[in-house]
């Protein structure tokens, strides 16, 4: 899995600005790899860190902020999971754990392409998964484009950690205006769906979606739907309704 | 002669996140409804907009004063306040007729996106100085005091103590302190000091509002406190109350915050213990909603 590139890292630790050690204080609460290149940098730090940046992380009790850093993993982990259960019931918490670990080890965390944090660990993990199962990078994405058109998160705070870190939830993005999707929509065109605000759609070689539209429940061949080819349709209406639809595209122009 | 009759007066008010007003161990209005009568004030969180905190105001809180705690305007962040959400954020403050308005100072964002757990601000001179701009920056929009509060820590890094940061803060802005003594616990347990020494550390001739709520240390890594309000207040963190009482001359409030995950027994007990303390010290708040609102930049 793709891990946060270090040339960031050492990038910032060679700033002298309070931006930039703000930043590298976030990017250690999440990121094994940067803690590994401070701490790395912290044992020689002359020429590779700046001297007030290496005075200031020299304070970090490295041990407690590994501590910190694996409950923040788990609490990022229960965030996403509450704010999407469903896919908690389709993909093995063996899977996601794994992923959401990943992420936020990468650049990914920290470039904000989705509209929403869930949307946004989607993209990567249908990214990272694409080359191993494409099945379960069509899951991904499936949820992601639910999530994009859904309503805004519920800033709640995990139940162990501080509970006066609550927040309001974020704006949720404008269907009326059209936005640039960070989704590959596989050179399908959307179809026209009747009073839609956006429609997106993409290419799979499962159903993914039943008749009625609800997502799938597991990864098993009979909860899928029979295999082929087909266009999946995910689309916002007005009041954040979303629905989605698999059609299926043998005897159809791409 | 007979002796006047007076109307009971409460000493501690309810901190309370509107997010969860259906999930306390009763709803917000039957939980507010209950304590009639020994409620000070509200302290609420969350309300996202005029029309939240007028019903926040005609079915839990009535004529009781009302401090509105913000949710994110975050003057630590590194672009400083997010004056958009704060401007917006008046119009509640507005309905609430807030006494002031506060937040705990900290990062509220990870990466581009809002997140549910903040971290504390690195204690280092130049970050309090940012702090600073950013509270004067909030000051100069707003109708009302932001009080900045001390907040949760689980880690702390930088060459500042937990005191020196906010004697920087508190004067650089010559703003009040919100002190919430689970957070000065939770940063003595991180740093594993004293607590007493960490409070006699802090500038409490600024505290005007004390939070206190449960918690516990973690069983597996004894220097994280955490901050769950959720769980029995521990009993250092009430040792800490009571100094902080004693040594804030200023204080106009104190702020029981509760979880959801409470039982309606715990909640009643620590209000009890709580209550019982402030009566025993002889201590009364002194907060009233505002009779008139100052203009833009003189609150």
């Amino acid at each position: 899995m793709r891990t946060l590139s270090s040339g960031v890292t050492q990038a910032l630790l060679l700033r002298d600005d309070r931006e930039a050690r703000t930043e590298l204080l976030l990017r250690l609460l999440y990121s094994k790899s940067s803690a590994d290149v401070v701490a790395d940098a912290l044992k020689d730090p002359s020429g590779r860190m700046c001297e007030a940046t290496a005075s200031v992380l020299s304070t970090i009790d490295f041990h407690a902020l590994e501590v910190e850093r694996s409950a923040r993993l788990r609490n990022l982990n229960r965030h996403l999971q509450r704010t999407c259960p469903p896919l908690w019931d389709c993909v093995e918490a063996e899977t996601i754990t794994p992923l959401v670990e990943a992420y936020a080890d990468s650049d990914a965390f920290w470039q904000s392409a989705g509209r929403t944090l869930f949307e946004n660990f989607c993209l990567f993990a249908h990214r990272t998964v694409a080359g191993q199962s494409q099945l379960l990078a069509d899951v991904f994405q499936l949820f992601g484009l639910v999530s994009r058109f859904s309503a805004p998160e519920l800033i709640a705070p995990p139940e162990d950690v501080c509970a006066c870190t609550t927040g309001i939830p974020g704006e949720g993005m404008d269907l009326a205006k059209a936005a640039f999707s960070p989704w590959d929509d596989g050179g399908l065109i959307p179809p026209h769906v009747p009073d839609a605000l956006q429609t997106e759609s993409f290419r799979s070689a499962w159903r993914l979606v039943d008749e009625r539209g609800r997502l799938p429940r597991s990864l098993d061949p009979d909860a899928l739907g029979d295999p082929g080819d087909y266009q999946i349709v995910v689309a916002a209406f007005p009041g954040r309704k979303v629905s989605a639809a698999a059609l299926p595209l043998s005897g159809r122009c791409a | 002669m007979t002796k006047e009759k007076k109307d009971p007066v409460g000493l501690l008010g309810f901190g309370l996140d509107w997010q969860y007003r259906d999930s306390y161990p009763q709803k917000m209005p039957d939980l507010c409804a209950r304590y009639a009568g020994r409620l000070s004030h509200l302290s609420c969180v969350s309300l996202p907009s005029a029309a939240d905190a007028q019903t926040f105001v005609d079915e839990c809180a009535g004529d009781l004063p009302v401090v509105h705690h913000l949710p994110g305007v975050a003057p630590a962040a590194p672009g400083g306040p997010n004056m958009e959400l704060f401007t917006r954020l008046e119009a509640v403050s507005d309905v609430l007729g807030a006494v002031w308005t506060c937040e705990d100072i900290g990062l509220w964002s990870i990466g581009p996106y809002p997140l549910p757990y903040f971290t504390p601000p690195l204690f280092e001179r130049e970050i309090a100085d940012h702090v600073v701009d950013g509270i004067r920056r909030m000051q100069e929009v707003s109708r009302y005091p932001f009080v900045p509060e001390i907040p949760s820590c689980t880690l702390a890094v930088g060459r500042m103590s937990l005191g020196e940061f906010f004697h920087r803060v508190t004067d650089g802005a010559d703003c009040d302190l919100l002190l919430d003594v689970a957070h000065v616990f939770s940063y003595a347990v991180a740093v594993r000091q004293p607590y007493e020494d960490v409070l006699r550390s802090l500038p409490l001739d600024r505290v005007v509002e004390i939070h206190v709520a449960g918690g516990y240390i973690d069983p597996t890594f004894d220097n994280r406190y955490l901050d769950t309000h959720s769980h029995a207040v521990t009993p250092a963190v009430i040792d800490l109350l009571q100094e902080a009482v004693a040594h804030a001359p200023r204080l106009r409030a104190v702020t029981y915050e509760i979880g959801v995950g409470l039982g309606a027994d715990e909640l009643d007990s620590d209000f009890e213990r709580i209550e019982n303390l402030l009566a025993e010290v002889g201590w009364t708040p002194s907060i009233s909603r505002p009779s008139g609102l100052a203009t833009a930049g003189t609150a």
